[in-house]
């Protein structure tokens, strides 16, 4: 029996964060959003876990970089499945560095998106009629 | 009367004088140092720099093809062309020196060839400047292209990613056959859709503007424009992300008219009040226009993380960065953009920021008709 759990995207741009979360409560995830690192550790210490966290690297405020950094120095959050939604072509280097396995690179394919979503995530049952 | 520095390797000083003399001949004004060993010709060499070295092919404690190597390896044989002057050189000699990097060789019994030969080496030398400038020049410019298109493609990429997702979200919906309230599911997508459509447009706008001012091709089209309702529009426009920030916007603007570009008067100012969002950490933006008589002033406040003092002057940079290392975060393009369109204007525009207490920029636009700063 898995437990549902949501999915936390971190990206600067709104009509990104919009879509992906509006994509993703269609197939039945519930999406947590933030704009920067700053406010995905403030969602973190105090929202449930999430199962996945998708993490653009370039924001202001907070980077994707510092934040991953910061999530690996605190147990709690260091375990946390993380995938990098990334435009920049050649930093896969440094994304491995960040001990991060997986990269959407910009534009996101939804079909990659809802894997991973129903991989760490296992949704509520398909909503009928508009997304929430 | 032309100056030439010339470095004369010599044993004999009557030699030397004739030398001069044929210099002066050729019409210029020679500044000469003779010497006839190897330290004191390195010891002239770094009181540098002449424009030739002339030598005598032998003297007792030196020769020509030592002098040569000197001059290579004080590397300024490219710089300064190497002349042998001899009355006794054999041929083999000659062509040896010539391929070690000697410019020409004269003989003692035919000096009037010394000035055409010297004229055509300083020629030579000036063309290789040229060349190697226009090489770097060259370089230069294939790189900021390289590097405007990376961004771009990264720029262009954002709006492209709500556009595919969405798409492929409602392709899915309509697959699958789900809808009954699918018709509002759909047209919601499809307004987002269209507002991404609109942003990559305005975003193509703009990078073909950065590329119109990089080839010094951007024309202003001028119209009477009031900035308070420039500035107002701009901050009706960016009310969903503002709002969505928590940040709340302090609207302050009287009447200034001027003849400007309004589109681009326009870019300028969403784009500061968008960076203010983005930086602004959620407090509170104070955007304000006055008119002070001859120009008209902007000014945009932010109360967020500020600008480091080691980096403000990098602000306005092309493809100024975030942090170093950092992928590129949107901001390069946008400031630079706006610099260069107030600058077309004959305005200026300025920042003011401390760490912890935010940032300010203040535009300032001439009224009327200011020539390009």
């Amino acid at each position: 029996m898995s437990t549902p759990r949501p999915v936390l995207v971190v990206d600067d741009d709104r009509d990104i964060r919009e879509a992906i979360a509006d994509v993703l409560r269609d197939e039945g995830y519930d999406v947590r959003l933030a704009a920067n690192g700053r406010e995905a550790l403030a969602d973190l210490a105090h929202g449930d876990r999430p199962g996945l966290i998708l993490l653009d690297l370039s924001m202001p405020v907070m980077s994707g970089t510092e934040f991953r950094r910061i999530q690996l120095a605190d147990d709690a959050l260091a375990g946390i499945p993380t995938a990098v939604i990334s435009a920049a072509g050649a930093m896969h280097d440094m994304i491995r560095g960040l001990g991060i396995h997986v990269v959407l690179p910009k534009p996101v394919a939804l079909d990659a998106l809802v894997a991973l979503a129903r991989r760490y995530c296992a949704p509520h049952a398909p909503q009928q009629g508009a997304a929430p | 009367m032309k100056p030439l520095r010339v470095l004369i390797v010599e044993d004999s000083e009557d030699d030397a004088l004739l030398l001069e003399r044929e210099l002066r001949r050729g019409g210029w004004t020679p500044a000469v140092e003779r010497v006839e060993t190897e330290p004191d010709m390195r010891a002239a060499l770094a009181r540098g720099p002449w424009d030739v070295v002339i030598s005598d092919h032998g003297l007792p404690a030196f020769s020509a093809p030592a002098a040569l190597e000197v001059l290579k390896s004080s590397g300024r044989l490219d710089e300064t062309p190497f002349i042998i002057v001899s009355g006794t050189m054999p041929d083999e000699s000659a062509v040896d020196a010539l391929r070690a990097g000697a410019g020409d060789f004269v003989s003692k019994q035919k000096l009037a060839r010394l000035v055409p030969a010297i004229e055509r080496e300083l020629r030579d030398v000036e063309l290789r400047r040229e060349r190697r400038r226009a090489l770097h020049d060259l370089q230069e410019a294939v790189r900021a292209r390289d590097e405007f298109l990376s961004i771009a493609s990264h720029e262009l990429k954002t709006p492209l990613t709500a556009l595919r997702l969405q798409v492929q979200s409602a392709l899915r919906i309509l697959g699958r056959g789900q809808a009954p309230d699918g018709d509002a599911a759909l047209v919601s997508k499809l307004a987002v859709v269209e507002r991404s459509t609109t942003r990559l447009g305005e975003l193509i706008e703009r990078l073909l503007d950065v590329s119109r001012v990089a080839a010094g091709a951007l024309r202003l089209s001028r119209e009477r424009v009031d900035l308070a309702r420039v500035a107002t529009d701009a901050v009706a426009r960016l009310r969903e992300p503002i709002e969505a920030s928590g940040s709340t916007v302090s609207l302050e603007v009287v009447p200034a008219v001027g003849e400007w570009d309004r589109l681009r008067v326009e870019s300028v100012a969403v784009n500061l009040v968008d960076n203010a969002i983005k930086y602004g950490a959620g407090g509170p933006i104070d955007v304000r226009v006055v008119d002070a008589g001859e120009e008209a002033v902007l000014r945009v406040r932010d109360r967020g993380i500020g600008i480091p003092p080691a980096d403000q002057g990098r602000v306005f940079e092309r493809f100024a960065r975030a942090a170093p290392g950092e992928g590129y975060a949107g901001l390069g393009i946008g400031l630079w953009l706006a610099r260069r369109i107030v600058e077309a204007h004959g305005g200026s525009i300025g920042v003011e920021s401390a760490l912890g207490a935010g940032t300010e920029f203040t535009v300032r636009l001439p009224k009327r008709g200011g020539a390009p700063a």
